[in-house]
């Protein structure tokens, strides 16, 4: 039998009710996954394993009376971005230890209300700024693949790294994870795991820690296409507590999986095809459009002109609204406080002490920017940029109905790689970015290896509100790729 | 990682015109402000920045923060080669109204969780070092 652990959420759903196991059974396995792996793998900031078995034997309960939810006793991880009521919850950040809400997101309300159960806080980029996970406070989280031949420790993408580690580990069967330049398609593509972006507006964003508020957008990482659409069904919807969240039914996006492509017509940017791009991310984009053609989608090509100012207008958008999201942070409410000689002291100390390398850099550059008489050259020409960014988007989908273009530029790379300068991690999100920036849907579908052996993911963009369409073309990228996205375990301790 | 998407790719040439398109100035002396942007943040600026922001920064920080800073302000430059002159800013990525609800008291009477994750609390009050001698 397959072990617990590895089923899909679709096949778990299945096991459940057809009694063939408990929730208690199911969540226990994976507590035990957790507590043999956490040490080496470092997904879990805050396993919750009491929480999960009180959870599991009510979702037992329910099970049993027949008033299962979509989720009833699927085990999930949380990233440490979403409150959670009566749970410490850091953003993985200094400056909130000890943070406990007293409230819940409605994201993970929502999973809640359909009989998910929490087993614990996932690892990220500290208030999701980075592209690695080396900048959370409590460490770097390990990538459960590794190169052939090497046991070099590769990070699992960022920021929702905690995420799309512990998906690809078997430490839950999906996760939360949110995105605001690409932190839930690229941790998903370098683990060969599913990730979506679903457009702005579709999730709440109450109760989750805000980084940049026109950008931010939560959604699931899991192991398949059907379970991200079954977990993205579940935290949808809208929300009177977030004035951004919009008001439109959530669709049976489980439905829309199987599909097919035939009749649709995907878009192939040629900006996103730059001279010196990788052989292998070359290779892997052709792979897609083949398989494409194959299950009868017409393949067009579309022009994004503005392609390339969606990183630097990111990097003014991006940090200009985290320094005004992040000086709530003062030691006066919640977390941390460094003593002063008068409350100025106090602010300033406490936001030093709190506030790591990467977060402090952003914070600067943001203050920068909307300092007095930057702010029109800098702010509000990057939102100009945005305008023709979406623009460009507007324009293709008159003729396409969803865009191919790979997740990331690479590979997972190895921890303290590319730590040394700024701008060339940031170029990890070059493909994602564009997406955060028009608002609208985009996924991760894992696609092929790279010639380390490690996966490699393809981006789908779609239409505002239109995750149906990734849905289904992502669901005939992953049934052409086949099943060759499990890392081996290597990082169990032998009992 | 690809050769192209190494920083020197992205940075922006040295002949591209700072904000020839910008409008909205208010004369001469908001040019030169906006001028000066291309041009390296010194140390003064990172260590006013960083007041504004309420940031203790050491020396040794400032220091790297000061070439860090203008490494990220020289690669944002680039957008300075976009006309945006007749371009409105984003707002949101569908045309929607914002909803409203009725003006009436919804949530509230809870002092005892907004105060629970207080580093410091009196009598229902939050604490902070003296303000006012």
């Amino acid at each position: 039998m397959t072990k617990l652990t590895d089923l899909t959420i679709a096949e778990a759903r299945d096991g459940l009710r057809k009694k063939s196991f408990s929730a208690r059974e199911l969540t226990q396995a994976h507590i035990g996954a957790i507590d043999t792996a956490n040490d080496t793998i470092n997904a879990y900031v805050l396993p919750t394993p009491e929480r999960a078995l009180e959870m599991a034997d009510a979702s037992d309960a329910r099970l049993k009376r027949g008033e299962a939810g979509a989720l009833e006793g699927i085990p999930l991880g949380i990233k440490d971005l979403f409150c959670t009521e009566g749970v410490r919850t850091t953003a993985c950040s200094h400056i909130l230890d000890g943070f406990t809400p007293t409230y819940e997101s409605t994201v993970t309300a929502n999973l809640w209300a359909e009989g998910a159960v929490m087993l614990g806080k996932l690892n990220n980029d500290e208030f999701a700024m980075g592209s690695s996970n080396e900048t959370s406070y409590y460490g770097p989280v390990v990538n459960p693949w590794r190169r052939k031949g090497s046991n070099a420790k590769l990070v699992p993408g960022g920021s929702s790294g905690g995420s799309s580690a512990a998906v690809a580990a078997r430490l839950c069967m999906g996760a939360t994870a949110t995105d605001t330049g690409g932190s839930i398609r690229q941790p998903a593509a370098v683990t060969g795991t599913v990730g979506i972006k679903p457009t702005y507006g579709r999730c709440s964003r109450w109760g989750i820690v805000a980084f940049a508020s026109s950008l931010d957008q939560a959604g699931p990482i899991a192991r398949s296409v059907e379970d991200a659409a079954i977990l993205l069904g579940a935290m949808a919807g809208h929300d009177p507590k977030d004035t951004t969240s919009v008001d439109l039914p959530v669709p049976d996006y489980a439905a829309a999986v199987g599909r097919g492509v035939k009749g649709l017509t995907i878009g192939i940017p040629k900006e996103y095809r730059v001279p010196g791009m990788a052989p292998e991310i070359e290779a892997l984009w052709q792979q897609g459009v083949a398989w494409l053609k194959d299950e009868g989608a017409k393949i067009k090509e579309v022009s994004l002109k503005h392609t390339k100012y969606a990183l630097p207008s990111y990097y003014i958008v991006a940090p200009a609204e985290a320094s005004s999201n992040l000086a709530r942070y003062d030691g006066v409410r919640y977390g941390l406080r460094e003593k002063g000689s008068d409350v100025i002291s106090m602010y300033e100390k406490t936001r030093a002490a709190g506030f790591g390398q990467e977060v402090k850099r952003r914070i600067l550059i943001g203050t920068y920017v909307l300092s007095a008489g930057y702010y029109d050259a800098y702010y509000l020409k990057a939102q100009k940029v945005r305008t023709l960014i979406k623009r460009d988007f507007d324009q293709a989908f008159g003729t396409v109905d969803a865009i191919l273009t790979p997740t990331t530029p690479g590979p997972a790379f190895a921890l303290g790689e590319k730590s040394g300068d700024p701008v060339e991690m940031y170029l990890n999100d070059i493909f994602t970015v564009t997406v955060n920036m028009a608002g609208l849907p985009g996924m991760s579908v894992p696609a092929g290896l790279s010639s380390e052996g490690t996966p490699l993911g393809l981006q789908l963009i779609g239409k505002p509100f239109d995750e149906e369409t990734l849905f289904r073309v992502g669901r005939v990228i992953e049934a052409s790729a086949g099943a060759l996205f499990k890392p081996q375990d290597w990082w169990s301790k032998v009992a | 990682m690809s050769s192209w998407c190494r920083r020197s790719a992205f940075r922006s040439r040295p002949e591209a015109k700072l904000l020839p398109h910008y409008r909205g100035a208010s004369g001469l002396a908001h040019f030169a402000k906006v001028l000066s942007h291309a041009m390296s943040v010194d140390r003064a600026t990172v260590r006013r920045i960083a007041r504004l922001a309420r940031l203790a920064i050491t020396e040794e920080e400032a220091a790297r923060l000061e070439q860090e800073l203008s490494g990220i302000l020289d690669w944002v430059a680039q957008l300075d080669e976009i006309d945006t002159g007749a371009v409105e800013p984003m707002s949101r990525v569908a045309a929607m109204t914002m909803k409203m609800r009725k003006d009436e008291v919804s949530d509230g009477f809870c002092a005892a969780d907004i105060l629970k994750n207080a580093p410091q609390v009196d009598d229902g009050y939050f604490v902070v070092p003296k303000i006012v001698e």
